[in-house]
């Protein structure tokens, strides 16, 4: 819909991007660009392949054709150790949480930290509280994953995957099986973080349209494998096509067959 | 139905003989390339755990905490294992010792039998079905659960993380189970050869002294050590290709007790033979 970016404003850019399950062909060629300091939401039918193009863009699945730039650098050509450091700058928030059950909730946090940042007991400490300050868990540390609700898991992952201060953040469905009022929550909390960590570009995968037009900066609508529009929230609502209006209103009748 | 079958087929169909061979070869075909594949992801697992010991960072707390499971926690089934076999093979021994009046070969029968065979191989039964099936459940668990994807997106290798301390744990832990299933084991033969069976004691000690050298005891322990490798290699391997949810963890978790068990008692033939 609108002009592409410069390069320069590029933090993540993918062309051509293809990936098959054997004879299932997810994705056919997924051109996106997710731009510096802004959040970008890919919409979609559920099972029309948004969480694999996170796990493509993560490198933990390696596309069949295409390639994904991080900031400039194809990430096809980057061997396992570099992937890995390179993954150290990203932040995931997991569908379900993804939170380690043998953990308290604060060493959940901390364990990104743990990993990769000798850090004193106190700062690590710190840093920790702060995170889940940010997301509304202070005080709730102690618990096992298994003592938290859909919620405080989701705020959880998003704790973990900000205390190191990462680049690119990714969400997968972050608002999935909660109600009306903490999904609503949930979407503040992205705009917030997206406020407070201008720095930050994030990913959202959803099919919320009331969450995407809360959070979104740009919107990209995956279909049959394709990007088949890409733009801000206020040109996806005058998209002319049937099967993007579909989508957003959820009717029955149009090209998407149900 | 004759159309769907050559529609979804281009090789003969029907009942001819040569579609009954054709299928045949198919499903051959198809169960080798399975087979294939399996052991491929298992060499996979072992190769990168093992490169994973030695590749920094180590995790020394993730190593003593996979001992103290695989170890600690199955010392008490292993020495209620060990007593009982050892005092009912000097029961069942005594039955054909007696025929001939050689009740004092029982203590030294009992020993080698535990130190070669019984010990090493039925250590690692018991460390599979409770560690081996755990390992394969929880590594499982965290697959389906997306926890293991949460660990590679933070830059983390699940292979030094998850794989190689439960490899190192289960090639320490399952030789030291071992020689207390040896040690559990003489005494119950002990026990109930001198207070049941009413052996002398001294013919009894003298002859598990002189019959069962330490080239037994080694051998026995070495056995041991590969049998840990397997069952680790196993659960591991079954945990890491889990899919499906909860109904695959279970699955995993009982293939891996099954492959596990299998594959020990059919390398066991293969390393008695070797140490002979």
């Amino acid at each position: 819909m609108s002009g592409a970016p410069a390069s320069q404003d590029v933090a993540i850019r993918i062309r051509g991007l293809c990936k098959s399950f054997g004879s299932q062909q997810v994705l056919r060629g997924v051109d996106l660009d997710v731009q510096h300091g802004q959040v970008t939401v890919v919409i979609g039918l559920s099972g029309a392949g948004k969480s694999v193009l996170l796990k493509l863009i993560l490198g933990l699945l390696r596309p069949d054709a295409g390639s994904v730039e991080i900031d400039g650098r194809d990430i096809l050509t980057l061997g396992p150790g570099s992937m890995r450091r390179l993954r150290r700058h990203f932040g995931m928030v997991f569908q379900h949480g993804a939170l380690f059950d043998s953990m308290t909730l604060f060493e959940n946090v901390a364990f990104p930290l743990r990993e990769h940042e000798k850090l004193p007991e106190a700062e690590l400490q710190r840093r920790v509280e702060a995170a889940l300050d940010d997301v509304g868990l202070a005080g709730h540390g102690h618990k096992l994953s298994a003592q938290l609700s859909g919620g405080m898991r989701k705020r959880a992952s998003l704790a973990r995957a900000l205390v190191r201060n990462p680049r690119f953040l990714l969400y997968d469905e972050p608002t999935t099986g909660l109600d009306p009022i903490r999904t609503a929550s949930i979407d503040r909390l992205i705009s917030d973080t997206s406020a407070r960590h201008p720095e930050i570009s994030s990913l959202v995968i959803s099919h919320d349209m009331t969450a995407t037009f809360r959070i979104a900066d740009r919107v990209a609508m995956l279909y049959e494998g394709r990007i088949i529009t890409e733009g801000t929230p206020e040109e996806l609502h005058a998209c002319p096509d049937a099967r993007v209006q579909q989508f957003i209103t959820g009717n029955l009748d149009g090209p998407i067959s149900t | 139905m004759v159309a769907r079958q050559g529609a979804s087929s281009p090789l003969p169909t029907g009942c001819c003989p040569m579609s009954v061979i054709v299928r045949s070869i198919e499903a051959v075909g198809r169960s080798s390339r399975s087979w294939v594949e399996e052991l491929g992801r298992h060499a996979r697992i072992l190769v990168l755990g093992l490169l994973a010991l030695v590749r920094p960072p180590l995790r020394p707390r993730m190593w003593f905490k996979q001992m103290e499971f695989v170890g600690v926690q199955s010392l008490s089934i292993v020495i209620i294992t060990g007593l009982f076999t050892g005092a009912v093979f000097a029961l069942q021994s005594n039955v054909a010792f007696s025929m001939f009046g050689a009740q004092g070969l029982v203590g030294a029968t009992v020993g080698l039998s535990l130190a070669r065979e019984l010990a090493p191989v039925l250590t690692a039964l018991m460390v599979t079905g409770r560690a081996g099936s755990s390992m394969a459940a929880e590594i499982g668990t965290m697959r389906v659960s997306e926890q293991i994807d949460a660990l590679e997106s933070m830059g983390v290798e699940p292979m030094g993380y998850l794989v190689a301390p439960r490899l190192l744990a289960s090639v320490i832990m399952v030789p030291v189970l071992a020689m207390v299933f040896n040690l559990v084991g003489i005494f119950g033969a002990w026990v109930v050869g001198i207070y049941v069976l009413g052996i002398s004691e001294g013919p009894f000690i003298a002859r598990i002294e002189w019959y069962v050298d330490a080239d037994d005891i080694t051998k026995g322990l070495v056995k041991a050590a590969v049998f840990g490798l397997i069952l680790s290699t196993v659960g591991c391997t079954r945990g890491f290709f889990t899919s499906g949810g909860a109904e695959g963890v279970g699955t995993s978790t009982t293939r891996a007790v099954v492959t596990a068990s299998v594959v020990i008692l059919i390398s066991d033939y293969f390393l008695t033979s070797a140490m002979l």
